[in-house]
C-alpha cells in the first residue's frame, strides 16, 4: 500500500469508526434512564451515592465491575444480602471479614439507610445478567414469593439471613447450614436465637435480627419446618 | 525534527515541568485529604472524584488540561520550521496532529458533574481510559518511534508517514468502537455490547500485524544510517533496545492478554479478577513505560559525549534488563496464574466467592500473592535504581561541562 492510499484509508476509516462511536454514545444517553431507572433516583439514594464516595467503599470493592479488587462487588449485594444483611455488616464488619478485614467505618445509621436506598437502586441497573451467578439468587427469591411460599422465607432472605447462613447450596458460611434446623432446634430454642443470640450461647457473634413479634414467629414458622 | 530550538523554549519546558509537579503533588495531596473530608462542599473541585482513574479533582483536571495544551503549543513553537520545509512537513504535521488529540481527548473527563448518573459517567470514562490512553496515546507513541526513526535517517518521509499511517488504521479502526467492551455490564444499551464486541474481535487483525510490524522493527535496528553508513544500533543501542521492548510488551500485554479478556464470553466471568491488571500492568508499564525510558535514554545520549556516556550506559544495560526481567516475572509468577486461578473459581462458585475471604484466603492464593515480591524487587533493585543512577551520573557529567 502506498502512503497515499495509507492516508486515505486512515482517514475515511478513522471518520467512520468515529461516527459509529458518536452514535452508540448518542443512544447510550437516549437508552440510560430506562435502562437503569433513573426514575427511581430519590434523593435518598443520591445521599446514598454520596455515602457511598464519602466513605471511599469503592478503594475495595468494585461496583458495576470497577474499583478495588480486594473484597466483593457491590452491585447486586441488594439482592444477596438484603437491607437488614448491608446494615449488619457495615455496623460490625470485623464479624464478617477474616484475615482481611473490612474496617469499621462508624456510618451514622441515617447514612446507612442512605447507602441501602443507593445500593437497592443500584442492584435494579440492567446489566445484561451480569455478575455471574447473582440473577439466580434474585430468581430464587422471586420463585420464592411466586410459588406462596411461608411469609417466613420471604424473611428470611430479606432480613439478609442468607448472608452467613445457608440453605441448600446457597448463602455464607460464616454462621451455621441451616438445611435441617428444624431437626436440630425446638421452636422455643429458635425463638430465644432469634431474641438475643447469646442467651443460647454465649459465644454467638450474630447480631440481633431487627424483627418485630409477628416477624419473628412467622421466620420460626419457617425455620422449625426445615427437617 | 527542526536541528534548533525557537527562543524561550526553555523555559517553556521547565515551566511546564513545574506545572506538571504542581498538578502531580496537588491532585494528590487533595485526594488523601479529601477522602479524609476536609474539603467540605469543594470535595469535587479539589478532593477526591471517587472514580476509578478519574481520581483527582475538577479544578486538578482543568489545571492538567491547560496544561497539555500548552505543551502542544510548545511542540508548535519547535515544529512551526519543519513544517514550512517540503521534505519534512507529512511527517512534522503528523506529529503536531497526533499531539492536538491528547489534550483534545482529555476533555470528555470533564463531561459530568457531581451530581451525574453513574452508568453515563462510565461512558465518558471510558472515552479517557479506552479511547484517550489506549487509542490517541497509542497513535502519538507511534508517530514519536517514527519521528526518531526519521529524525536518525534511518527511513524516509515516505515510509515514516506510511508506517504511520497504517498503524493508525489498526489502532483507531478498531480501537475506537472496541471501547464499548468496557461498557458490556455498566447499563448501557445492548447495541453498544454488539458493536464493541464485534469491533474488539477485530483486534485479531492487528495483533497479528503488530507481530510482523515488530519483526520490521528488528531489522531496523541493524539498519545502516543511509548518509553517515555507520550503523544506526551503535550510538543509540539501548534507545533501540527500549523500543523493542515497547513492540514487545505491546504484543504480549495490549495484544495478546488483551484480546484474551475483551470479548464478552470471557468479559462476562472474568471482569474485575487479576486478569485484568495482568492486561493492564502489562500494557501500560511494558508500552507506555518503555516508551518514556526510551525516549529519556535517547535524550541522555544526545546530550552526552561519548567517554560519558560510557559511565551512563553500564547503568542503562542493567536498568533494561532488570525493568523488563521484573515486569516479566510480576506477570508469569503473579498476575496470570493469579487471574486463572481466580476466573476458574468465578465458574465454579460464581463472582461474589471469587472476590471474596472464602478464595482470597486460600493457601495457594496467598502463596501467588506473595510470589509478586521477587518480581517487584528485581524491577525496582535492578530496574529502577540504575536508572535514577544514571540520571545522577548524567546530571553530573552534564554539570561539569556546562
Amino acid at each position: 500500500m502506498s502512503a497515499k492510499t495509507a492516508k486515505w484509508v486512515f482517514y475515511l476509516g478513522t471518520l467512520m469508526s468515529l461516527v459509529i462511536f458518536l452514535s452508540l454514545t448518542v443512544d447510550t444517553h437516549r437508552q440510560v434512564a430506562s435502562l437503569t431507572h433513573a426514575d427511581q433516583l430519590s434523593d435518598q439514594v443520591v445521599a446514598g451515592k454520596r455515602v457511598w464516595h464519602k466513605y471511599n467503599c469503592n478503594d475495595c470493592h468494585t461496583i458495576l465491575g470497577f474499583g478495588g479488587y480486594y473484597a466483593p462487588d457491590m452491585t447486586k449485594v441488594y439482592w444477596r444480602r438484603g437491607e437488614e444483611g448491608i446494615k449488619a455488616v457495615v455496623r460490625t464488619s470485623e464479624k464478617f471479614t477474616t484475615w482481611r478485614k473490612m474496617p469499621r467505618l462508624a456510618v451514622s445509621e441515617q447514612e446507612l439507610t442512605d447507602l441501602v436506598a443507593f445500593l437497592k437502586w443500584t442492584s435494579g441497573i440492567d446489566t445484561n445478567e451480569w455478575p455471574p451467578q447473582d440473577t439466580k439468587l434474585r430468581r430464587t427469591a422471586q420463585g420464592a414469593v411466586a410459588m406462596g411460599v411461608s411469609p417466613g422465607a420471604t424473611l428470611f432472605k430479606e432480613k439478609g439471613c442468607f448472608g452467613c447462613h445457608r440453605l441448600y447450596e446457597t448463602g455464607g458460611t460464616l454462621g451455621p447450614e441451616l438445611t435441617h434446623v428444624g431437626g436440630r432446634l425446638d421452636r422455643n430454642t429458635i425463638e430465644k436465637i432469634m431474641e438475643d443470640p447469646r442467651s443460647v450461647n454465649p459465644k454467638a457473634i450474630m447480631p440481633p435480627p431487627p424483627l418485630s413479634h409477628d416477624e419473628r414467629d412467622q421466620l420460626a414458622d419457617f425455620l422449625v419446618g426445615l427437617k | 525534527l527542526t536541528g534548533r530550538e525557537p527562543q524561550g523554549q526553555v523555559k517553556g519546558v521547565n515551566l511546564l515541568f513545574v506545572a506538571l509537579g504542581v498538578v502531580i503533588f496537588g491532585s494528590l495531596l487533595g485526594e488523601w485529604l479529601g477522602i479524609n473530608q476536609l474539603f467540605g462542599e469543594l470535595w469535587f473541585w479539589l478532593g477526591h472524584q471517587g472514580w476509578e482513574y478519574l481520581d483527582l479533582g475538577r479544578a486538578w483536571q482543568v489545571l492538567l488540561a491547560l496544561g497539555l495544551a500548552g505543551w502542544v503549543i510548545l511542540l508548535f513553537r519547535a515544529l512551526a520550521p519543519a513544517r514550512s520545509d517540503p521534505g519534512r512537513r507529512e511527517i512534522a504535521s503528523l506529529f503536531l496532529y497526533a499531539a492536538i488529540a491528547i489534550p483534545l481527548f482529555y476533555l470528555p473527563a470533564m463531561f459530568f458533574d457531581r451530581t451525574a448518573h453513574f452508568s453515563v459517567v462510565d461512558t465518558w470514562r471510558f472515552w479517557i481510559i479506552h479511547l484517550w490512553v489506549e487509542g490517541f496515546f497509542e497513535l502519538f507513541a507511534t508517530v514519536m518511534v517514527a519521528v526518531i526513526f526519521f529524525s536518525l535517517g534511518v527511513i524516509t518521509q515516505q515510509t515514516a508517514a506510511r508506517v504511520v499511517y497504517l498503524d493508525a488504521i489498526l489502532y483507531l479502526g478498531s480501537g475506537i468502537v472496541g471501547t464499548g467492551h468496557h461498557w458490556y455490564w455498566t447499563g448501557q444499551s445492548t447495541v453498544t455490547m454488539a458493536l464493541g464486541a464485534t469491533f474488539s474481535a477485530m483486534e485479531v487483525v492487528p495483533l497479528t500485524l503488530l507481530t510482523l510490524d515488530a519483526w520490521d522493527f528488528l531489522k531496523l535496528t541493524e539498519a545502516h544510517c543511509d548518509t553517515c553508513g555507520k550503523a544506526v544500533s551503535i550510538p543509540h543501542k539501548w534507545t533501540f533496545y527500549f523500543l523493542m521492548a515497547v513492540g514487545f510488551w505491546n504484543f504480549v500485554g495490549a495484544g495478546v492478554f488483551g484480546f484474551l479478556i475483551n470479548l464478552p464470553i470471557v468479559s462476562y466471568f472474568e471482569v474485575g479478577t487479576i486478569l485484568t491488571p495482568n492486561h493492564g500492568h502489562a500494557a501500560m508499564m511494558g508500552v507506555f513505560g518503555m516508551l518514556a525510558v526510551a525516549l529519556m535514554v535517547f535524550g541522555l545520549r544526545q546530550v552526552l559525549a561519548d567517554a560519558d556516556w560510557a559511565r551512563v550506559e553500564r547503568y542503562i544495560r542493567v536498568s533494561f534488563w532488570g525493568l523488563n526481567l521484573g515486569l516479566g516475572l510480576m506477570v508469569v509468577t503473579n498476575l496470570f496464574p493469579g487471574g486463572v486461578l481466580q476466573l476458574w473459581d468465578v465458574l465454579q462458585h460464581g463472582y461474589w466467592h471469587a472476590r471474596g475471604p472464602e478464595f482470597l484466603g486460600g493457601r495457594i492464593v496467598r502463596l501467588v500473592e506473595w510470589l509478586r515480591l521477587p518480581g517487584d524487587l528485581v524491577f525496582i533493585a535492578l530496574g529502577v535504581v540504575p536508572l535514577l543512577a544514571a540520571m545522577g551520573v548524567a546530571y553530573r557529567s552534564v554539570k561539569r561541562t556546562f
